[in-house]
């Protein structure tokens, strides 16, 4: 059944279209695709009139929306596109014929997180975008790129799946899975939302693969990188059930992770001048700022009816401000190499990225030697530069330390 | 008379017939063979299209023969046996499709499409079984057809994948024929009834009972691929892509995993087993199994043999909606018989391909291969991405379920399970999707081979471009009116609840 708004159709078309255009013939077949691809949702931005649409047979029932505040989202979403757009063209950034595809399903992905109504399409387009986004990043070349993609690739992985299981909590706890009336006011959802929304907006401490994403991307994908960012704070507002829920525990958590992420940025300032890095301080900082802000609305809710309706417009600014400022350092702007005195979460989750690519060669190794030549696998081991992998291991210990200490505190 | 009863017997036979006369063809035959094995499928096709109608209108078809004094031959289309016949239908003709193009040209394709024939026959006849004596008898003989077609390629290394595989389904086979006989002999009946015929047993009976339970799930989990009894599964990978293709989305894994469902629901009465205190443990079985599948496909470099871990887990996934013991967790299981079909046989489908045309049989010869290969790599990424559970994919929905399902049952244990099983599947897929679209390609390939400017022969790319397409659908509109989905909710509705 399709339960629409009569206008509603051209919600489907804002994120159809740009799909549509992702399969290569088709895209081939018209002049200008990318700003083609971006054309229904400018429109949806200039028509004043709220619409919605819900297909009940597709997927568990999905809608999509739009109302004058996300209506401020959608634009900054299209701003974005359409400089990274006017960047393409630049013959200086020109992107082999196919990765126009991924380019295409992370505009389609974000469009349809901002437009969907409810959360089973809101994770859809979530996942959708964040897979496209992760083949731009990927599509860098340099190996400090395709580094910087698989954290981000296993942030993504992580979020998704508290994403997923915070989908069901709602689902079996209120039987409604809609995102205008959010009734969940379980701890666990709320946890998990916040821990999927620190992994995909780069928060402290998650940080690293943003700042590792715009230590080492190309100038286009710079650009790019301010919509994961800002879908990720955007779940935040949509995901919890602000102005009228009241968690005193959550709201420290969230101020202490928005605080913590803009003295980061702060420090960091002090600490490195390093080219091409004022973008991720920025974005860290203005993540921060939402971040302690819904904080502060979950501590006392009577906050949001002044100012919860200012959360999208400071969103949708957020990301333009960022998007041209990454514009403008992008002109002239070199690839950085990554830098080796990396921060301990960092360092880390090099290791266990490093851990985990080895974990196969070891097995096999494991295998072929025997229980009777674990010696052989020890100089083994110590011939893979196990200076650095014990100081990973230390820093390991001290990363489960301090879970254990934060989950000790959650629960008393 | 009406002769829609006779139903069930012309789709058995709409495959069996085409197999007894390919087996007298000659090899030069070629386009006989084909006009028999497509024109057979299609039969099939429509022929489970009017069951399907007729069952959704109340209509009941069944067949009877008396095998043995008080034993009879039964077979009967209810609404969970055509599940797995219009799966098993369906992916057929695109099956037929592609092992035609696949053995273009090779020996002994009449004995090997005559075997094909024999292994579909079985499948829907034991999915058409009315009692667990037919689903026995089809069950031995879907071994036996399928022993040819592992060993078709009649190599040191298929000879041997073959006798394993004979070792364990026959030790499997034996353990359900002693369970079948101890059963009859304490119930006297052995039709397969809605909510079960044992709950009215004696108490005395019940420690029996629960020994017969684990016989049968030991019989049905060596098909099924339970750990410990999965050994011959990843063996089998040394069979030609349309047979792997078949065992582990079609025939032999899902007889075991429908023959469960079977067991649980139809046998004992999910209230009954629950009483007996065996679901527990089966679900620990299959939590188990789910994990021990993730980890070892995560170590695999030979590219089936990662997939047929993966099969391992992911078929444990229906055993584990089914021991969950809730109506939820049974659509999610069932549901996922037919979603995992479709995903792995494109998976299948896609290993074959590259095998086939670029001489590529291991992971780590993946790199660029997308840029060679860009439409046997869109279907292998939905495939791979579908067995993640990343909506929109048919896996979503199937995983959606099966949580939903375990939280109702009060087990949210079970989510761990499943959220480490995606991790691990993510783990074992997303390198290879990585390797394959983002890596630079080697200057040539082990053994490439050229089809024009096409990637591949038609034949070849059509089937799992299909079935991609399908496990998109499926997922995508899982709330349409005969979906998949639709069809389990009509079953546990009609079937399971009281």
């Amino acid at each position: 059944m399709i339960n629409s708004d009569p206008y509603g159709v051209v919600l489907w078309v804002v994120v159809g279209w740009p799909l549509l255009l992702a399969i290569p013939a088709v895209r081939r077949s018209l002049p200008t695709p990318d700003y083609l691809a971006i054309l229904p949702a400018l429109l949806l931005v200039w028509l004043p009139v709220d619409l919605s649409s819900t297909l009940s047979w597709l997927l568990l029932g999905v809608g999509v929306s739009v109302d004058g505040e996300r209506r401020w989202v959608v634009a900054a979403v299209v701003f974005i596109w359409v400089l990274a757009a006017t960047q393409r063209r630049d013959p200086q950034y020109t992107v082999a014929h196919w990765q126009n595809t991924l380019y295409l399903i992370t505009l389609a992905g974000s469009l349809g997180v901002v437009l969907a109504s409810d959360k089973v399409g809101f994770f859809s387009f979530s996942t959708l975008m964040g897979y496209g986004f992760y083949g731009l990043l990927v599509c860098g070349q340099s190996r400090a790129v395709q580094q910087a993609a698989r954290y981000y690739l296993i942030c993504l992985i992580i979020a998704d799946l508290l994403l997923f299981e915070a989908l069901l909590l709602s689902a079996f706890n209120h039987q409604q899975l809609s995102l205008s009336s959010l009734t969940d006011f379980s701890t666990p959802y709320l946890l998990m939302v916040f821990g999927a929304v620190i992994l995909k907006a780069g928060l402290w401490p998650a940080h690293f693969w943003l700042c590792a994403s715009y230590r080492s991307a190309s100038p286009f994908s710079a650009l790019l990188l301010v919509l994961p960012v800002v879908m990720a704070l955007f779940t935040l507002i949509r995901w919890l059930p602000l102005g009228y829920l009241h968690d005193g525990r959550l709201g420290w958590l969230l101020m202490v992770a928005g605080g913590a992420s803009i003295l980061y940025a702060g420090w960091w300032f002090f600490q490195r001048s390093v080219q091409g890095m004022p973008l991720a301080r920025a974005s860290l900082l203005a993540s921060g700022v939402v971040t302690a802000f819904v904080g502060l609305v979950l501590l006392e809710p009577l906050w949001w009816q002044p100012y919860g309706t200012l959360v999208y417009p400071l969103i949708a600014l957020i990301g333009i401000s960022l998007s041209v400022a990454g514009f403008i350092c992008s002109r002239g702007a070199v690839v950085l190499p990554p830098y080796r005195s990396a921060p301990l979460v960092e360092r880390v989750w090099v290791g266990c990225g490093a851990l985990f690519r080895k974990l196969p060669a070891w097995y096999c190794h494991w295998h072929q030697a025997g229980l009777k030549r674990v010696k052989q696998l020890q100089d083994w081991l110590e011939r893979q530069d196990s200076t650095r992998l014990r100081c990973h291991w230390r820093s390991a210990i001290t990363l489960f330390v301090l879970l254990g200490v934060g989950l000790a505190w959650l629960v008393n | 008379m009406n002769w829609s009863v006779w139903l069930p017997l012309l789709v058995i036979a709409s495959s069996l017939i085409p197999g007894v006369i390919i087996f007298g063809l000659a090899e030069r035959q070629v386009k006989l063979r084909t006009a028999l094995n497509l024109c057979g499928a299609l039969l099939k096709m429509a022929l489970v299209a009017a069951m399907l109608w007729g069952v959704y209108h109340g209509q009941h078809y069944e067949v009877r023969w008396a095998l043995l004094p008080q034993l009879e031959l039964v077979l009967r289309a209810d609404a969970l046996s055509l599940l797995f016949v219009t799966l098993s239908s369906l992916l057929w003709l695109v099956t037929t499709v592609y092992a035609i193009g696949y053995l273009e040209g090779s020996p002994n394709r009449s004995r090997f499409f005559g075997f094909f024939s024999l292994c579909v026959t079985a499948t829907v006849g034991l999915a058409l079984a009315g009692n667990l004596i037919t689903f026995l008898l089809f069950y031995e003989l879907l071994t036996l057809a399928t022993y040819p077609l592992i060993m078709h390629r009649g190599t040191e290394a298929s000879r041997r994948a073959g006798k394993i595989y004979l070792r364990y389904t026959m030790a499997g086979g034996a353990l359900l024929l002693v369970a079948i006989v101890w059963l009859y002999t304490l119930s006297g009946t052995l039709e397969f009834t809605p909510q079960g015929f044992l709950d009215d047993m004696d108490e005395q009976h019940h420690p029996a009972l629960i020994m017969i339970f684990v016989l049968l799930i030991a019989g049905l989990g060596v098909k099924a691929a339970l750990v410990p009894l999965h050994g011959w599964l990843p063996e089998a990978m040394v069979a030609p892509a349309p047979v792997s293709a078949l065992l582990h989305a079609v025939a032999v894994v899902k007889a075991g995993a429908f023959g469960i469902i079977r067991v649980v629901y139809d046998v004992f009465g999910v209230d009954f087993a629950t009483l007996l205190g065996v679901t527990g443990p089966l679900v620990i079985l299959a939590a188990i199994t789910i994990l021990y599948g993730s980890l070892r496909a995560l170590f695999q470099d030979d590219l089936k043999r990662r997939l047929a871990f993966s099969t391992v887990s992911q078929v444990a996934y229906i055993t584990l909606g089914v021991a969950i013991a809730g109506p939820i967790a049974a659509v999610g299981g069932m549901v996922h018989l037919v979603h995992q079909g479709l995903m792995k046989i494109t998976l299948f489908f896609c290993a074959g391909n590259l095998a086939e045309t670029l001489g590529i049989h291991k992971v780590s010869e993946m790199n660029g291969v997308g840029r060679r290969m860009p439409w046997t790599m869109a279907a292998f990424t939905v495939g791979a991405f579908g067995m993640i559970g990343a909506p929109p994919v048919a896996g979503f929905i199937s995983k959606w379920y099966l949580g939903m399902g375990a939280l109702e049952m009060n087990q949210g244990w079970l989510i761990l399970i499943l959220a480490a099983s995606t991790l691990m599947n993510a783990a074992y897929f997303l390198p290879i999707l990585h390797a394959a679209w983002f890596r630079e390609p080697p200057d040539s390939w082990p053994e490439e081979r050229k089809f024009g400017d096409k990637e591949t022969a038609w034949a070849l790319l059509l089937p799992p471009v299909v079935t991609a397409l399908l496990a998109l659908a499926v997922g995508l509109l899982a709330l349409a009116p005969f979906s998949p989905l639709a069809w389990v909710q009509f079953v546990v509705q009609r079937e399971f609840v009281p």
